[in-house]
């Protein structure tokens, strides 16, 4: 075959990508399908400060200190910031076994347990053994066809198995892992502290105006450009909304540091893993509060391995489209399922010359690269593991 | 373009994929990514024992010093937080810079000991960190002794002809 040149669209991995997920700008970001609940989350931030800003912050900063209003603002940014990395980053999605490693795997299980006969329901779970100081048992997830890491869970409704599952958390949009878990932590951190912090002046604002002017004209008066609706009315709503919000997020800021401080998951606590009698105590944790605060928040940060902005190989040949089950247009079946690196690449013929490196720089490969040849395409080495 | 790539060119012309061994992961130090050093049976004939273990070691060695937890990876946590993470937009992490280090360790590895002996070290970040995966080929003109204990769909899967053009 010679070179050809195809102008079709670029087909990246992400499009490919088995489980739940819903991917935007070009699969940079990652979320969950069911995104309702964030925009809610969004708007009452968004809403509540704006109103903050707008009106009682006017007034405080000159009444009071000019600090109030830039403090506010710093807190508003971080707290939009780890939202926003919370919501569209990989919670740590461990990718589904290629067929290859699937039938490696069920062989070896069968040869631990024994073929089951004809007709015969096959052992619920399929566990193994791994001896730590205690006994760690792996589960073997059916949907991904891998054994779990400990500390790894299937969420329902990703269809994700994500390493050290937290919990799926729809306010945020996206399940909470492994690698988002502190951008998690310190979200809802700088909320409660967002939070108390406009409660509080909100407060302030309506006291000083009282003293001022007097509790009942404070009450009837308006605002310039609203002429309709009471300035009251805009602070009562927003104390309302912080009074709600700070019973629930400073309630859950109090139950994550428990967690953070004891090295533990939301699953394993509420499974109860490490507590009772019989159970063996939590074998991740150091001991010491600090050190497991310091490796939960600080510790190092491992890449997604989803590589969602890998080019796929696009081949013309419909032959091989019809052979993969899973519809993709790689050359060879197993590599598409497995989204990583140069997945494609695993079968004989793509380890052409060197194995390519994988490279994880930040910048982007460009999309003309996308030559497909009857040779072997190069592959751009486009992991775009940008951090989202 | 160097004269590696001929020599793997060749092999994939003169040979198919035979088989593929995966090396599992070792949870006995929790969760950190340790690949297990058992030699698989699959390879006997075909590598030294301790160029394998060797090799996995210090895959291992690398892959505990991206998770070490110390005093540089603290600053780097702490810093990249007081920047909201907006640093991470232009700075890799150490994680990353190991990454990379690995995968030339794995593109030499394979030039210089596996490719020679008709092996493959795919690496493991291709493979969701999950395994080593390890692909076997057989010299078309050799006959017979292909792992014929595997069944038939590792090599089904594993893609058949390696001439496919």
């Amino acid at each position: 075959m010679s070179v050809m040149v195809a102008r079709k669209k670029v087909v990246r991995k992400w499009e490919k990508l088995p489980g739940r997920n819903t991917f935007c700008c070009d699969g940079r970001i990652m979320m969950a399908r069911q995104k309702g609940i964030f925009y809610l989350t969004l708007f009452l931030i968004l809403g509540t400060c704006a109103l903050f800003f707008a009106f009682e912050c006017r007034y405080l900063a000159v009444q009071l200190s000019p600090a109030i209003p830039v403090f506010a603002a710093v807190l508003f940014l971080f707290a939009m910031a780890t939202l926003l990395r919370t919501s569209f980053s990989d919670p740590g999605v461990i990718p589904r076994a290629l067929p290859d490693e699937a039938a490696f795997i069920e062989m070896e299980i069968e040869a631990t347990n024994g073929t089951v006969p004809q007709g015969q329901r096959p052992p619920p779970r399929i566990k193994n053994f791994q001896i730590n100081n205690q006994i760690v048992k792996l589960k073997y997830c059916y949907t991904c066809k891998i054994f779990r890491p400990p500390r790894a869970s299937h969420c329902s409704i990703c269809d994700n198995c994500v390493e050290r599952f937290d919990h799926h958390c729809p306010w945020v949009g996206n399940c909470v892992g492994k690698r988002n878990y502190r951008y998690f932590y310190l979200f809802i951190l700088s909320l409660s502290l967002l939070t108390i912090y406009i409660f509080t002046f909100n407060i302030v604002y309506v006291a000083l105006k009282s003293l001022k002017i007097g509790f009942l004209n404070t009450l009837k008066e308006t605002p310039g450009t609203y002429p309709s609706t009471s300035l009251t009315v805009l602070t009562v709503l927003e104390v309302l909304i912080c009074f709600f919000t700070l019973w629930s997020v400073v309630g859950l800021t109090g139950f994550h540091t428990f967690l953070v401080a004891l090295n533990q998951t939301t699953n394993e606590d509420i499974k109860g893993s490490w507590t009772g009698k019989n159970r063996v105590q939590n074998p991740y944790s150091h001991g010491n509060i600090v050190k497991n605060c310091c490796e939960v928040l600080c510790g190092p940060l491992p890449p997604s391995v989803l590589d969602r902005r890998g080019i796929l190989q696009q081949e013309e040949s419909t032959a091989q489209e019809e052979s993969c089950p899973r519809g993709c247009s790689t050359q060879e079946p197993p590599a598409a399922q497995g989204p990583g690196g140069q997945a494609e690449e695993s079968s004989a013929q793509q380890k052409d010359g060197s194995v390519p490196a994988p490279s994880l720089s930040n910048a982007e490969m460009p999309e003309e690269k996308q030559l497909t040849s009857g040779e072997l395409p190069v592959p751009p080495q486009d992991t775009g593991q940008a951090e989202h | 373009a160097t004269p590696q790539v001929h020599s793997l060119q060749e092999l994939r012309r003169s040979a198919s994929l035979a088989t593929k061994v995966f090396v599992q992961r070792d949870y006995s130090d929790g969760t950190t990514c340790q690949f297990q050093t058992k030699f698989p049976p699959e390879l006997e004939s075909r590598i030294e024992r301790q160029l394998f273990e060797e090799t996995v070691k210090t895959l291992n060695g690398f892959y505990a010093e991206a998770e070490k937890i110390g005093g540089s990876s603290y600053l780097e946590g702490c810093l990249a937080c007081a920047t909201a993470y907006f640093i991470f937009l232009c700075m890799e992490t150490h994680y990353e810079k190991v990454l990379k280090k690995i995968s030339k360790y794995i593109q030499e590895q394979n030039e210089k000991i596996y490719a020679p002996r008709g092996l493959l070290l795919t690496d493991p970040l291709e493979r969701g960190m999950r395994v080593i995966e390890i692909s076997i080929y057989e010299d078309r003109c050799s006959s017979g002794s292909s792992s014929s204990g595997s069944s038939s769909s590792s090599s089904g899967g594993g893609g058949g002809g390696a001439g496919g053009r």
